[in-house]
């Protein structure tokens, strides 16, 4: 490690961790957010404090509001540039720390637009003072905050994992027009089936966004309520299984639920643990969701037999970001990446572009079926199902 | 870095900035002189106006390598007087349990001024020893007049 040039701005950063800055702290490293990533519960995490989190062998955990996840989502663009603009100086070292740890373990992480601009920029040119309301910059991050699928002002966001696509309180369907401009024949708002498909990439989501909080106080910061401007309403949701973002009509089927409690994700003001405890419960979607199903087959007891149920424990998919795949798993005979590259079965069909780790996979690579092989983990949680396979894990290396 | 112990780096760089009056918390130093970052030797000063006042407990925090996805372990020496504290030491408190309070987002600040709430104000429904439990639901002036005791065999350092 070299010392810092003279001059340059670790006082200044230093300085500058202010309660603004807190606010947009990861809650595993407690440091200013880099390259973050939002998990269905609306939770951000660094890509990497996230990574880690997540378990290898089975069912992850959200580990601020433990709500159940599968899939390490896409690093969020619009997230990621507000930090840029918020904080030029603090984000470009953390940029700098972090391109350090990945050659250390020479591992890559997802790459988004600009990073490469970070890596070549070693020396922060730029004033570290992050003047984000009164520079001439401010419209240009205005801008920003548009839904990215109706391109209108953005409104109670939801991150949409694994995409990372953000959706405005409209377009996720937490919220609705008033009457007057609703299906007509139906008494409105009418229930709305939670979101299956992102309305923007069509990838099927792992489970229905919840607000991003992060974002959401800020946006309230800066602008107000936009849901009260436009006097639109909240929406209750079913358990129907017709999907799709269109409101499902209240007489025809959709709306015979008990309308979802909504698990409390919506009135939220700040982030507290309270807070965040309070929304983990409330994920009663049917199992209709790609995450349910994963879910249903990490926690049933092992079965190697059937290739659709097979865990491929410790393999992530690169397209996707489940984790484990389960079912079929595709690896890339071509890509040279120490970690390698591997695709669930629903991706094999669709991925291009290179994996959550930057591998720089190419369409016209080699995919081979992986036969799966049973493992002394897969036998051992065969023979006794009662245990999870971290505890087996545990036991295996020595713990009480 | 690991994420551990980068978020430990950051503890420590908190701490240093901000912490509360009379508390005491310091990565431990090795025979060898390095610093073990993973374990911290920590003082917790009993509340002003309690029975435990004028006490500078110690008390060692073992960070996981888990850490922050698991809570660090709290311990006071062996056979500390309190309802909530094992036999080996171990501190008995909810938000430093993984399947109950913790999230990675409790601080140190936190968990020490956590313990030094729980010092003062035990919890009867989850005891951990039963010299002090009993002493403390069954007999309330020897469990006072034990505490005080306690408070000299740890007297400030300075």
């Amino acid at each position: 490690m070299s010392p810092e040039p003279a001059g340059s701005k670790p006082e200044m950063s230093g300085m500058q961790s202010s309660s603004e800055e807190q606010d947009w702290e990861c809650a595993v490293c407690c440091e200013l957010l880099y390259k973050p990533v939002v998990p269905p519960c609306g939770h951000p995490f660094c890509f990497w404090c996230a990574h880690r989190s997540m378990s290898y062998t089975s069912v992850s955990k959200c580990p601020l509001c433990r709500q159940e996840f599968t899939h390490l989502p896409r690093v969020s663009e619009l997230l990621h540039n507000v930090l840029k603009s918020k904080f030029p100086g603090r984000y470009r070292e953390r940029a700098r720390e972090t391109v350090e740890f990945e050659a250390e373990q020479e591992i890559e992480s997802m790459q988004t637009d600009e990073t490469d601009e970070v890596k070549e920029d070693e020396v922060g040119r730029e004033n570290t003072f992050a003047a984000a309301e009164t520079s001439p910059a401010a419209s240009e991050e205005d801008e920003a905050f548009r839904c990215d699928n109706c391109g209108g002002r953005l409104f109670h966001p939801s991150v949409v994992s694994p995409c990372s696509h953000c959706l405005c309180g409209l377009c996720s369907g937490i919220y609705a027009r008033p009457p007057k401009d609703e299906v007509p024949s139906c008494a409105s708002p009418s229930a709305q089936p939670p979101l299956k498909q992102c309305p923007v990439c069509d990838c099927t989501l792992a489970a229905p966004p919840k607000v991003c909080h992060i974002l959401n106080d800020y946006l309230v910061k800066k602008y107000g309520r936009a849901e009260d401007d436009l006097g639109l309403i909240r929406r209750p949701r079913t358990r129907s299984e017709s999907g799709g973002a269109k409101p499902a009509c209240g007489c025809c089927g959709g709306g015979a639920g008990d309308g979802e409690a909504e698990g409390g994700t919506l009135e939220g003001e700040g982030s507290g643990v309270g807070e965040a405890r309070r929304e983990g419960e409330g994920d009663i979607n049917g199992e209709a969701l790609l995450q349910d199903r994963i879910i249903r087959v990490l926690k049933s007891p092992c079965d190697t037999e059937s290739q659709e149920n097979f865990v491929h424990f410790g393999v992530g998919c690169d397209g996707c970001g489940v984790c484990p795949i389960v079912g079929r798993r595709y690896t890339c005979l071509e890509c040279k990446e120490r970690i390698g590259f591997d695709l669930c079965a629903r991706c094999n069909e669709s991925h291009v572009g290179p994996g959550r780790f930057n591998q720089q996979h190419r369409p016209e690579h080699k995919m081979e079926l992986v036969e799966p092989k049973e493992t002394l983990l897969h036998a051992l949680l065969k023979n006794h199902p009662g245990y999870t396979a971290e505890y087996l894990i545990e036991l295996l290396n020595g713990g009480e | 870095m690991s994420i551990a112990k980068g978020r430990i780096t950051q503890e420590r760089k908190r701490w240093r900035k901000d912490h509360p009056p009379g508390f005491f918390a310091r990565p431990e130093t090795k025979e060898d002189g390095s610093t073990n970052m993973f374990r911290w030797k920590c003082h917790i000063p009993g509340r002003k106006d309690t029975i435990w006042e004028g006490g500078y407990y110690p008390i060692s925090i073992d960070f996981p390598e888990e850490y922050p996805q698991r809570p660090p372990k709290c311990k006071f020496s062996e056979g500390f007087y309190h309802p909530n504290v094992y036999p080996s030491g171990t501190v008995c408190l909810s938000i430093l349990n993984e399947d109950e309070g913790w999230v990675p987002s409790i601080t140190v600040k936190q968990i020490l001024m956590g313990i030094q709430d729980l010092l003062t104000d035990p919890n009867p429904n989850s005891p951990a020893q039963t010299d002090a439990y009993l002493d403390y639901t069954k007999n309330r002036d020897k469990y006072e007049l034990r505490v005080k005791k306690q408070v000299e065999k740890f007297p400030p350092k300075f």
